[in-house]
């Protein structure tokens, strides 16, 4: 069953998406920058996945909902670590 | 817990690290900055809260947060693109102010003022170079500070012009002002300009203001040096060429536009073997000398140029490496110094040297020739008394009579011989006098005939009427010692021309011009009568180019030991002191003829009569005879005493002294010799005339450098005369003494 605010999420999402792919460029000067987009496109799947589960194969897609969003917070966890943390990454 | 509701716990508690670890170093001055840290702060928290109501949804705990849930969740894309957008900006201003740095360090360590004016003129911007080279601090600038305070007041209009142009025309300006500092001084300035456009509307202006005081004064030194390089390059008498490494000329001095002939647009880009006398030395020099390979500084070396009128000539050359500042080798220069004179000066030493050589060995003969001279004199004087002694003793018709007279000609051969030895060692100076030239060449024959190779026949000819006598010939003002050298230089020339083999032909003949001169015998005066000698061999013979040229001083075809260069040209001379003419034929192969022309004289010769018409003339006088050589003492007193003189003789000059100054009045007459030990005759000569100054001295030599007829009647001697006297001689000159 299709959510109304899964529908926004995922709009809004793939807003953002279209921003990050339009400034790809500039974005990818941000450090370790392949983590947090990694950690944006894996919640991105997520809201994919919440909306199609309203359409077909609803138990598999909203266990890999909550996958992509558990893993998602990982790498953004990862990459505050690695953003504030590290010398490399704090000396820029 | 479900499979889902763990994996919400681990969203959770991921989220809640994150933001833990943001939270930590909020205040930290690392990437993001402030603003998107709160960004990021806030995302995580709805991060957090949202994976929280994942969490007690699907853990079951309750169904409360489902709503918030779903609002929190739509808004969660929103906060990460609010974060997104904020790290963009942020990492775009952090372009700008890195740029801004750039440019503010950049513009600061220039040396040149960088500044940017409002479209009145104001300064909003100078780097810090502005306050050193201007004197205005930034305070001023802050305070207000227009470009025309800095810009002399005449030249105000001319910036005013400049800045309108720039505005209308929206184009750069590049100008030159005399800035103004703060403390009055001036100072020249190159200023650029362009104008700052925003929007497309020009909003100010942006330049540099660089001090050209040193480049100016720099300029000032380059065009003095270029000024100063131009004089010595120009004034410099040496040919100069600049080529580059493919010796193509690029420049020429003045002097090399003297020296070959060539215009600097008739050369410029030409390789330099055109100058070259052979063009294969071009080549050879090139790998020599002019290759950008060649490291080592080269020694001036010689090489025959070629000039633009096909004459060729030695230079002395110099070749010089240009190079640029980081030392390759750009070019080259030659210098190249004409040593045609000096190459002439140096044959010219060589043959003055030869010549002194030559000089030396002839006084040396001289010398040789005239100590036997006396000796041979001497011989011949005693021979010649004592056989003209017996001759008086003997009737005529007497076979011994004529014995004695073979004894008297071989003598007299042998005297002519002897005189002729004195004069080719010119050691008899001759003086000109009225001579017969073919008498002249008479004996100069005899002396020719024995020194050229057998080999080589003498064909002299003299005219039949001249043989038959001497009254049919025509004389000559000559010296014939001169004479006597002219026929042996041009029969030594001839000889030279023929080598082994050839004939010599030497022709004398009358000849008188009338009206009617040949064009090519220049200087022969019509209707006069000249002596014609011609001297002419069967050599190789000339080109009429050396025909011109051999008259010249020290020019010779012959090799540098075997000739001087100045046979012919002391041939001319003499020719000329005689006011004579000499003229050449010849052509190559077929051999040379010199014309020489004598004028001739009416005046003749003093010939003395023969001894067979004159009777000997006889006196009664006291005669001091005195001669080293006692048997010639001997002669003469016989010869005096038989013509009734009386004779004292002396051997020794110093007892002859001693004799005279005892009773200077018992001699009548002295006869002395000058060669003599102890007292020279010269010398005894002036002390018996310090006794008795009338008294008449004779003096008799058979040769003496040391005194001549000229210093002898300076000292006061009466007679000066040469031996061998005859008997004839001695009595005439007793007697022209006395009388």
């Amino acid at each position: 069953m299709l959510h109304a605010n899964e529908l926004v999420m995922l709009i809004i999402g793939i807003g953002t998406l279209l921003f990050i792919l339009n400034n790809h460029h500039q974005l990818k000067r941000v450090p370790s920058s392949n983590i947090l987009l990694g950690s944006f496109y894996l919640l991105v799947m997520g809201w994919f996945s919440t909306v199609m589960e309203g359409f077909l194969l609803e138990s598999l897609l909203n266990y890999l909902e909550h996958f992509f969003y558990a893993a998602s917070s990982i790498l953004l966890a990862f990459w505050c670590w690695q953003t504030l943390y590290s010398k490399r990454n704090s000396s820029s | 817990m479900t499979p889902i509701a763990f994996l919400d716990a681990v969203f959770f508690v991921f989220s809640g690290a994150a933001l833990l670890l943001v939270l930590c170093k909020m205040h930290a001055d690392t990437f993001p900055r402030l603003g998107s840290r709160w960004l990021l702060v806030c995302l995580l928290l709805f991060t957090l809260v949202y994976s929280f109501c994942l969490f007690v949804e699907w853990s079951h705990i309750t169904a409360k947060l489902d709503e918030f849930e779903d609002i929190i969740g739509a808004l969660l894309p929103m906060w990460w693109a609010f974060f997104l957008y904020s790290m963009a900006q942020e990492l775009s201003n952090l372009d700008l102010l890195k740029s801004e740095q750039k440019f503010k360090e950049l513009s600061d360590s220039l040396p040149h003022v960088v500044f940017e004016l409002d479209l009145h003129g104001n300064i909003t911007y100078a780097n810090l170079q502005g306050p050193v080279t201007t004197g205005y601090s930034f305070k001023d600038v802050e305070q207000g500070l227009n470009v025309n305070q800095l810009v002399s007041p005449a030249e105000k209009d001319k910036l005013s012009r400049n800045m309108t142009r720039i505005v209308t025309e929206k184009v750069d300006s590049h100008n030159e002002y005399t800035i103004v500092r703060k403390d009055g001084t001036t100072f020249p300035a190159s200023i650029s300009t362009r104008p700052i456009i925003q929007d497309g509307r020009i909003t100010g202006f942006r330049g540099i203001l660089a001090d050209i005081t040193e480049r100016i004064r720099n300029d000032e030194l380059i065009l003095q040096s270029q000024a100063e390089f131009e004089a010595i390059f120009n004034s410099i008498t040496d040919a100069v060429v600049f080529v580059d490494t493919d010796r193509k000329i690029l420049r020429i001095n003045p002097a090399f536009t003297e020296i070959f002939g060539y215009d600097f647009e008739e050369v410029r880009g030409k390789t330099t073997r055109f100058f070259y006398a052979d063009p294969d030395a071009f080549d050879v020099q090139g790998q020599k000398r002019y290759d950008v390979r060649v490291v080592e500084k080269q020694p001036a070396y010689e090489m025959d140029y070629r000039k633009k009128d096909g004459t060729v000539f030695p230079a002395e050359t110099l070749g010089v490496q240009v190079k640029n500042r980081d030392g390759e080798i750009i070019g080259f220069l030659g210098i190249m110094r004409d040593i045609t004179q000096r190459k002439r000066d140096e044959n010219e030493k060589a043959s003055l040297e030869s010549q002194l050589r030559q000089s030396h060995k002839m006084e040396a003969i001289g010398t040789l020739t005239g100590g036997i001279a006396h000796d041979f004199n001497n011989v011949l004087a005693i021979i010649i008394g004592n056989a003209e002694l017996a001759k008086l003793d003997i009737a005529e018709g007497h076979t011994t009579h004529q014995h004695i007279d073979q004894i008297l000609n071989a003598s007299n051969r042998a005297k002519s011989l002897i005189k002729r030895l004195l004069t080719f060692s010119r050691q008899e100076k001759g003086e000109k006098e009225s001579h017969y030239l073919c008498r002249l060449l008479e004996e100069s024959l005899e002396t020719i005939r024995s020194t050229i190779p057998k080999s080589i026949r003498l064909d002299g000819n003299i005219p039949a009427k001249c043989k038959e006598s001497l009254e049919n010939c025509l004389m000559i003002t000559a010296d014939s010692t001169q004479i006597h050298q002219l026929l042996m230089n041009l029969c030594i020339n001839a000889i030279d021309a023929m080598g082994e083999v050839g004939t010599l032909t030497i022709d004398l003949n009358e000849v008188t011009f009338t009206d009617q001169i040949p064009a090519d015998r220049t200087g022969i005066k019509p209707g006069c009568t000249y002596e014609h000698l011609t001297v002419s061999d069967t050599g190789h013979g000339m080109e009429p180019e050396l025909v011109d040229k051999i008259f010249d001083p020290f020019f010779t075809t012959k090799d540098i030991d075997k000739g001087t260069g100045i046979g012919l040209s002391v041939v001319q001379g003499i020719i000329k002191n005689h006011d004579g003419c000499i003229f050449i034929e010849s052509e190559p192969g077929e051999g040379t003829t010199f014309h020489i022309y004598f004028p001739t004289t009416t005046q003749t010769k003093k010939e003395t009569q023969s001894p067979k018409e004159v009777q000997l003339p006889r006196g009664s006088e006291h005669i001091l005879f005195v001669d080293d050589e006692e048997m010639l003492t001997m002669v003469g007193k016989s010869l005096l005493e038989k013509l009734g003189y009386t004779v004292t003789i002396q051997s020794k000059s110093n007892e002859a002294l001693r004799l005279f100054q005892n009773d200077p009045s018992r001699f009548d007459l002295v006869i002395t010799d000058q060669a003599m030990p102890n007292i020279p005759g010269s010398e005894l000569a002036r002390q018996m005339l310090q006794i008795r100054p009338d008294i008449p001295i004779i003096l008799c030599t058979g040769y003496s450098s040391k005194v001549d007829k000229r210093k002898a009647r300076e000292i006061g001697i009466r007679e000066f005369a040469l031996k061998p006297l005859d008997n004839r001689e001695i009595a005439l000159l007793v007697r022209k003494v006395f009388d």
